[in-house]
């Protein structure tokens, strides 16, 4: 069969994707703002530490049984103000500089602080809090999103989407050759000594960096990559969704949400990335009833395995009970069979990482061979993690002003596996 | 707290405009139920019921409800003390003061396990097609989160009625809220996560005539030294005196009223109330709503005087007027100050404004008239029972 190709416009992630645009920005605190990211190893950079955790180390946020007082003072946020260490060594003043009360978290702090910090030296395509968002009329609470500025004028690309394996290419834009101002901070998730954040602080050998996304769909929308100098293409495996996951944990916010695109699901960029941002509303796929699997029972101790029910893109939920760190092996297997299987994916992560959809995407074979209607296709919207999950991004007035439940229904549909297809799809990913 | 004869029903009060909600009330009922006794829960937020097999959805729904002040009504698994799961058909609902924000919630669990320990006692039919699980044991099924008991929620409805009733007489609760403006009741969405940050900061309604404060952080008032009711409702130039700058004030003007409002850093002179100035490294930003209107505009003040201020004995009695003429201060102006923020400090400021936007965006009944994100009443409930998939072009049933 002739490989598919969809015109498509690339969602603009980085500066170095807009040279036509490029404006010499103010200095920033980094060592190097203006090099690409492919340059790190002399720079410094902020970095964000956390403990690993790999092993199954149960959850703070779910109780262990036992003594009331063992569990319900959160001894972490106490922690992370006396581990923060200052460049100038100074130590926080009593009351603390800044400080979280319960549910709360340094990696939120950190992470709002910088992208509040690139906002204001103009970063951003656009300011998205300037967009106008609102939830639908209807049970699920569809929320939708009017964003004229995202669409980008650069020609569209013809981007293979029926391959969702494909070998890493330095030629094309990958996170290396973003600029360094684009970095927020340096993830790092096994570091020994427990929560630490460092303004300004040399880099290893191959950071996870988190980026901010310029063309941002959410306050705080970032690029999770990991090992970024080591040019991984965009497959997860269990160590990247460790990552990952360890990055919802540490957010400890409900309302901090990742996604992940495969290639042929929308991820359009073939360097190994996770998006994320703060919507304090929840998303309508996180409202819906699930059954569990009965067959997946006991594959993995302390995971519920489980299909969604009524929603118009069948879907998988991995759910874990006591730690978010027993997900990781699970999903990521079953990434890698749907990889093998050219079956294109996305990934959505809520719960601080205790809980983790899994949608087999359809749309772009659906688009390819024409089958998806004329209306839909004009809307110009492509349901990746995020559509898919309830957070619908319109690009035409018209379209957000007309916009209603069923009509989100109807064109998420086209994401959908058949239930034939699904059937067969959950046998696949769980090798049962 | 109420009377005795007001909480004698009460299962469990959480006042809302603490931080994290924590529980200021449980009746003996509660501690029969739970295993925990009063030291154990006291001040402590209600989270603790919760345990491994929790229902996630189960627990959105219930964080939804407070984030748009309404009651709500769901079964789930609960822990009491020790580990023991069971099914909590777990009632919540606000308790609204004059200006109709809330301030307490009052929650009432029922305890709705079968007694063989298999499923929710009352109206099981209703989940004839679960697997019925022996959670008691190991293994609770978790699938079922669309189970209610309609008898259960029938008794904790009235309930929770007559205890709303009996606080609407209750001046100790309303009496605090009838001497502030309707404006400063923030809404709920906004309100708790603005108790989570500990830093000075105030947020003024952009809206109203003349900005007035609609919220200030204890750190503010502990810098300032005035009182909330002082502040609330005023506009923030009483902290302005004598030697603060004019090209200082008009720096901020220029950045906040024009047509696309920039956030601003300025380090300004301000006043305590004791009259006692202060370099101020105020940080000043737009906050919009849902709709993209600016709403709120937020200021962050960083105290940087390097010496400790000059002696403020000299304010006399009437210092609670927040006009001052003093001239007590006069070489204010020369203050020793600080030099740049440090990264600790930059960091609190953004984070602080960059918190706010992320809650004022989803804001649930703001200012403006905006619905914000929130579903209508008549969505607010669970989904409905699952019925079937729709199948690829079939009409949804919703």
């Amino acid at each position: 069969m002739a490989p598919l190709f969809v015109s498509r416009v690339p969602t603009v992630y980085s500066l170095q994707q807009l040279e036509e645009e490029y404006a010499t920005p103010e200095k920033g605190a980094l060592s190097h703002p203006l090099k690409p990211v492919g340059d790190l190893t002399s720079s410094l950079l902020p970095r964000l530490a956390c403990l690993s955790r790999t092993s199954a180390v149960p959850s703070k946020r779910i109780r262990s049984f036992g003594d009331l007082q063992a569990i319900v003072p959160d001894s972490d946020e106490e922690r992370s103000l006396t581990d923060f260490s200052d460049e100038d060594g100074v130590v926080p003043q009593n009351p603390p500089l800044f400080g979280f009360g319960e549910g709360s978290s340094l990696l939120d702090t950190v992470l709002l602080a910088e992208w509040e910090d690139r906002a204001e030296q103009g970063l951003f395509r656009y300011d998205v809090t300037a967009c106008p968002t609102k939830v639908l009329p209807g049970a699920y609470g569809f929320v939708a999103q009017l964003n004229e500025g995202r669409g980008s004028k650069k020609r569209p690309t013809e981007f293979r989407v029926d391959k969702v394996d494909q070998p890493f290419d330095e030629g094309k834009f990958n996170f290396k050759k973003a600029l360094q101002q684009e970095v927020l901070f340096q993830f790092d998730a096994s570091a020994p000594g427990g929560l630490t954040y460092s303004a300004s602080a040399p880099v290893s050998q191959s950071p996870n960096l988190v980026f901010i996304n310029i063309s941002p769909i959410e306050y705080g929308h970032v690029l999770l990559v990991p090992r970024v100098l080591d040019g991984l293409h965009q497959v997860v495996d269990q160590r990247s969704m460790q990552l990952a996951l360890n990055l919802c944990h540490e957010s400890n916010n409900p309302y901090f949400r990742l996604c992940y695109n495969s290639l042929g699901a929308f991820g359009t960029v073939n360097h190994l990335h996770f998006q994320a941002y703060f919507l304090a509303a929840p998303f309508a796929v996180e409202r819906v009833p699930v059954e569990p699997i009965p067959a997946a029972k006991g594959l993995y101790s302390n995971i519920i395995i489980s299909r969604l029910l009524q929603y118009p893109v069948r879907g998988l939920v991995f759910e874990a009970d006591e730690s978010a760190a027993l997900l990781a092996p699970a999903v990521a297997a079953a990434c890698q069979r749907l990889t093998a299987a050219n079956i294109p994916h996305n990934l959505f992560v809520v719960d601080c990482g205790q809980r983790v959809f899994l949608f087999p995407n359809a749309f772009a074979g659906a688009k390819a061979a024409g089958r998806v209607p004329k209306d839909l296709l004009d809307t110009m919207v492509d349901p990746a993690g995020f559509e898919i999950c309830g957070h619908i991004i319109m690009k035409r007035a018209e379209d957000y002003e007309d916009l209603s439940q069923q009509s989100i229904w109807r064109l998420l549909e086209y994401a959908s596996f058949t239930e034939e297809e699904f059937e067969k799809f959950i046998l696949l990913a769980l090798d049962l | 707290m109420p009377g005795p004869e007001i909480l004698q029903n009460v299962e469990a009060l959480r006042q809302f405009r603490e931080p994290d909600m924590p529980i200021v009330y449980a009746s003996p009922d509660f501690y029969e139920l739970t295993g925990y006794s009063e030291e154990e829960v006291m001040g402590k937020n209600c989270r603790f019921l919760q345990g491994p097999r929790t229902n996630r959805s189960k627990v959105n729904e219930i964080r939804e409800a407070i984030r748009e002040e309404r009651a709500c009504e769901v079964c789930l698994l609960n822990y009491k003390k020790g580990g023991v799961p069971f099914y909590n058909q777990f009632y919540l609902a606000p308790i609204m003061d004059t200006w109709g924000a809330a301030q307490f919630y009052v929650g009432l669990q029922m305890d709705v396990t079968d007694p063989v320990g298999r499923m929710p006692a009352m109206h099981a039919q209703a989940t004839s097609n679960d697997n019925t699980g022996d959670f008691l044991t190991h293994d609770p099924p978790r699938r079922r989160i669309d189970v209610t008991c309609p008898d259960a929620v029938e008794v904790e409805r009235k309930h929770s009625h007559e205890i709303r009733e009996a606080f609407q007489g209750w001046d100790a609760v309303m009496g605090e809220s009838k001497a502030s403006s309707p404006r400063a009741a923030l809404p709920a969405s906004l309100l708790s996560p603005l108790l989570r940050l500990r830093h000075s900061f105030c947020l003024a309604d952009a809206l109203s005539p003349d900005q007035p404060l609609v919220h200030v952080s204890p750190e503010f008032l502990a810098l300032t030294g005035y009182s909330r009711d002082e502040v609330l409702g005023q506009n923030c130039r009483f902290m302005q005196g004598p030697d603060t700058l004019r090209e200082d004030l008009d720096t901020i003007r220029r950045a906040l009223s024009s047509q696309h409002p920039k956030p601003i850093t300025v380090r300004i002179l301000n006043y305590k109330k004791c009259g006692a100035p202060f370099w101020n490294n105020l940080h000043i930003a737009p906050v919009r709503n849902a709709g993209g209107q600016v709403v709120y505009f937020v200021g962050v003040q960083q105290d940087v005087t390097a010496a400790p201020s000059p002696v403020s004995s000299p304010v006399s009695g009437e210092s609670s007027s927040l006009g001052r003429t003093s001239s007590m201060f006069s070489r204010a102006s020369s203050l020793p100050e600080h030099g740049e923020l440090t990264p600790a400090q930059k960091l609190a400021q953004r984070s602080i404004v960059g918190s706010l936007r992320v809650n004022a965006r989803a804001l649930a009944g703001c200012p403006g008239g905006q619905q914000g994100l929130r579903r209508s009443v008549d969505c607010q409930s669970s989904l409905a029972r699952p019925t079937r998939l729709s199948r690829h072009g079939a009409t949804a049933d919703f």
